[in-house]
């Protein structure tokens, strides 16, 4: 695929593909055009060439996007936010059990009245976990989702990400500049300049 | 994402709207020409010659220019104070010095005439404004001035009225000043003297916002209508010069000097708002540009609570913010016994609000009164607030498509109906359409179309803003959850501009509530009488009825209550942080 803002090609050439039930870690340094990456595959850019295909498994089609910064809507409280995410018709009180056992996954138990802005970056970024996981998507896409949470929160939140992800049996792209926080999440690291060569699509 | 808007259904609206809201007025300059004989040009060039012009423009130019002062003279100090130091109730004084400027003219003047009354608080401590006898009677007598009384009442009612903008403007400014500008500028040689510190920082920093309050002050004195009826009788300002003549204006061969009147000084008074206009959005732009270098750091914590100079400033600044309005609600309680001329006392009853809701001092009752000016407002909000939202989006939408000279030149449209008073859209409507249709003089809801013109460019003003402040992630998220279209639209916009459209409401109904000028010129009088119009038809009759006065103070109390919870709603859900603008 290939992708230019106006005169700048920012991405060209790339290809990549990605396995059911596969986390792939991709790194490279701040501004190589790893977020745009994300954003056109989740529609948010339009591609100048090429495609991007999903093969659905679910036949949900549904892709979840994790921001940099968590966004949790402030007129809303969490349990708010997270009923967002949910997509099956259900009855209140089944929602509400659902997002309690959700919050209770990532040890946020009883945090479904609090204000959002109460939350703290940790906090916040496991809300928007849950929020985009209830759209049971086939990928998620993680933008560098735990870059500004201090280094020992940003190992448990990947190492908790990992296993969701994998309890869940849902494929992942996480872009990151942090080799480190690469090899917690991924089964698999691939570096941002290895996707523009022929031979890693061939594989 | 953010949909592309269908730019031409928008621009089929606008253009739609905007020869609605100037077709009064060019209909009118029609009309003139037609009666007068003369060219726009030559009205202008005329302007010398047509009987009070000049002494109008001169008298409106000095009371406008002084009352910018003096607001500046009032309202910097309790700025500054309320601005720079940690207050307990500080939400709550910004509110109650933001409500003389949302409170009907009507009835700031008539709690300026109580205060000024020979039984009025004044005139207890010796000042006699409204007679003019003793210290001013004195000052008259000396400097030759006429009515000195009348007019240091009217620029002190314009300072009242005006004070919520200084204090809009300014505060926000200096409680948001991170300390370390004021301690850097202390180690530095320049910053030793208090001359320095001002040349240094002060003025660069507040500087353009006081300047841009000042200006908007001379705009709204400028146009200012019942102020001018009630405290200044004797004197004349372009916009009531125009008032009084526009009855018989635009009458072939009828009193054709009261058309040149109309035509040569509201071609004047144009330019002159026109150019006020012009340095407040320059003012304005610097104001903003000033403001992005300081931080919104905890500075208020920094220095403390106030010492007793700053507590003793702002807390007469309290009073004098809300002693027109306490005034008039205690007068429409009290009732005057025995004749006049032959020793009269005063008692506390309720018998001037009876006599107000009955109607029975020959005006319409109040709660009539009521039902009709909430009509108007009802109607009004209706057409307002759907088509400044439509303005605000376009504008919004235009520079998002990277076209700022059209967005620019849209917004300047906007603004302009601010170019021409209330009395001037009034007249627009009565010459420019009445004159052309007498039939539409039937249709009850025609003071609808100048509420509207004059409101839309405040609902403009409340939304743009808020519209340019949401962020695309709101939206791009609610995509990413793959959200209905409603539910994105609610929860990635909407919900973030419902606020505003909640105070650009209150702010339409209250303006529509309290508007005089045009209303009076528009309104037959005894059919659809709105309160404000009968405030001013019960203050207007003689006194000899000891109920007349308790009873134009009810009508007045009415309108100010109303007023005061509209402008609470709007200030509850008004967003944090907002300072600047309306």
């Amino acid at each position: 695929m290939g992708k230019s803002f106006g005169d700048t090609s920012v991405i060209d050439g790339l290809g990549f593909s990605l396995f059911a039930d596969e986390i792939v870690a991709i790194l490279g340094p701040s501004g190589c055009g790893k977020s745009t990456l994300l954003r056109s595959i989740v529609g948010l850019e339009t591609i100048d060439e090429g495609t991007i295909e999903i093969l659905s498994a679910r036949n949900t089609d549904a892709i979840g996007y994790l921001f940099q910064k968590p966004i949790l809507y402030p007129h809303l409280n969490v349990a708010g936010n997270i009923a967002l995410g949910i997509t099956q018709k259900l009855s209140k009180p089944e929602k509400r059990a659902m997002i309690a056992e959700e919050l209770a996954f990532v040890h946020l138990n009883g945090f479904e009245k609090r204000r959002v802005e109460s939350l703290s970056g940790g906090e916040a970024q496991r809300v928007a976990l849950i929020r985009a996981m209830l759209g049971q998507p086939d990928v998620l896409l993680l933008d560098e989702p735990f870059s500004a949470l201090d280094l020992i929160t940003r190992r448990e939140l990947a190492l908790e990400t990992r296993r969701w992800l994998k309890n869940r049996k849902t494929a992942a792209i996480h872009v990151t500049h942090d080799p480190e926080e690469a090899e917690i999440i991924a089964d698999r690291v691939i570096l941002w300049a290895d996707l523009f060569s022929a031979e890693e699509e061939e594989e | 994402m953010r949909q592309t808007p269908r730019l031409t259904v928008r621009f089929i609206l606008i253009f739609a709207y905007l020869t609605l809201a100037s077709l009064p007025f060019i209909l009118a300059l029609v009309r003139l020409q037609v009666v007068t004989g003369h060219t726009p040009i030559e009205a202008l060039w005329r302007f010398g010659d047509v009987y009070g012009a000049s002494e109008a423009l001169v008298f409106t130019l000095v009371e406008a220019s002084a009352s910018a002062l003096l607001t500046v003279i009032i309202g910097l100090p309790i700025a500054w104070h309320l601005g720079r130091h940690e207050w307990r109730a500080d939400t709550w004084y910004r509110a109650l010095f933001a409500v003389p400027f949302v409170m009907p003219a009507i009835v700031a003047a008539m709690g300026f005439l109580l205060l000024i009354d020979d039984e009025g608080m004044l005139f207890a401590l010796g000042i006699d404004l409204r007679t003019e006898t003793g210290l001013i009677g004195e000052l008259a007598e000396r400097t030759g001035w006429q009515h000195p009384g009348h007019f240091i009442a009217l620029v002190f009612a314009h300072a009242w009225f005006n004070l919520s903008l200084m204090i809009r403007f300014v505060e926000p400014t200096l409680a948001r000043l991170d300390p370390a500008w004021e301690e850097q500028l202390g180690l530095l040689r320049q910053g030793q003297t208090r001359i320095g510190r001002i040349r240094h920082l002060w003025w660069p920093v507040v500087g353009p916002a006081v300047l841009c309050a000042a200006s908007l002050s001379f705009l709204f004195s400028f146009t200012s209508f019942a102020l001018v009826k009630w405290l200044t009788p004797f004197n004349n300002t372009l916009e009531s010069l125009m008032a009084k003549s526009g009855g018989s204006a635009g009458i072939e061969n009828y009193r054709v000097d009261t058309s040149e009147i109309v035509m040569s000084a509201s071609i004047v008074q144009c330019l002159i708002l026109l150019a006020a206009l012009y340095l407040t959005a320059t003012l304005q732009q610097r104001h903003s540009s000033r403001f992005s270098l300081i931080s919104e750091s905890g500075a208020r914590a920094t220095r403390g609570p106030p010492n007793w100079k700053g507590r003793l400033i702002v807390y007469s600044g309290i009073v004098f913010a809300l002693a027109p309005m306490g005034a008039a609600l205690l007068a429409s309680f009290r009732v005057r016994h025995g004749a006049i001329g032959s020793g009269i006392s005063y008692q506390w009853s309720s018998a001037g609000w009876s006599a107000a809701w009955s109607g029975d001092l020959a005006t319409m009752g109040i709660g009539e009164a009521l039902s009709h000016s909430l009509l108007y407002a009802v109607c009004t909000l209706c057409i307002a607030l759907p088509t400044g939202w439509l303005l605000a989006s376009t504008i919004l939408a235009l520079e998002l498509q990277n076209r700022p000279k059209l967005a620019k030149a849209l917004d300047v449209a906007t603004l302009l109906p601010l170019a021409v008073s209330a009395v001037m859209v009034g007249l627009g409507v009565l010459l420019g359409i009445l004159k052309w249709m007498p039939s539409l003089f039937q249709w009850d809801l025609l003071p609808v179309l100048p509420h509207v013109i004059l409101t839309v460019p405040f609902v403009v003003r409340v939304m743009l803003p808020a519209m340019r402040a949401v962020e695309p992630k709101w939206d791009e998220q609610a995509t990413v959850l793959n959200l209905s279209p409603i539910r994105s639209w609610y929860h990635g916009y909407f919900s973030f501009v419902r606020g505003p459209a909640v105070v650009a409401s209150s702010l339409t109904v209250a303006f529509s509530m309290g508007e005089f000028g045009a209303s009076w010129l528009l309104v037959r009088a005894g059919s659809w009488d709105t309160l404000s119009v009968v405030v001013d038809q019960l203050m207007s009759r003689p006194k000899f009825d000891p109920l007349v006065q308790p009873a134009a103070m009810a009508a007045a109390s009415v309108l100010m209550l109303v007023t005061f919870v509209l402008f609470f709603l709007a200030e509850r859900f008004r967003p944090e942080g907002d300072g600047g603008g309306f």
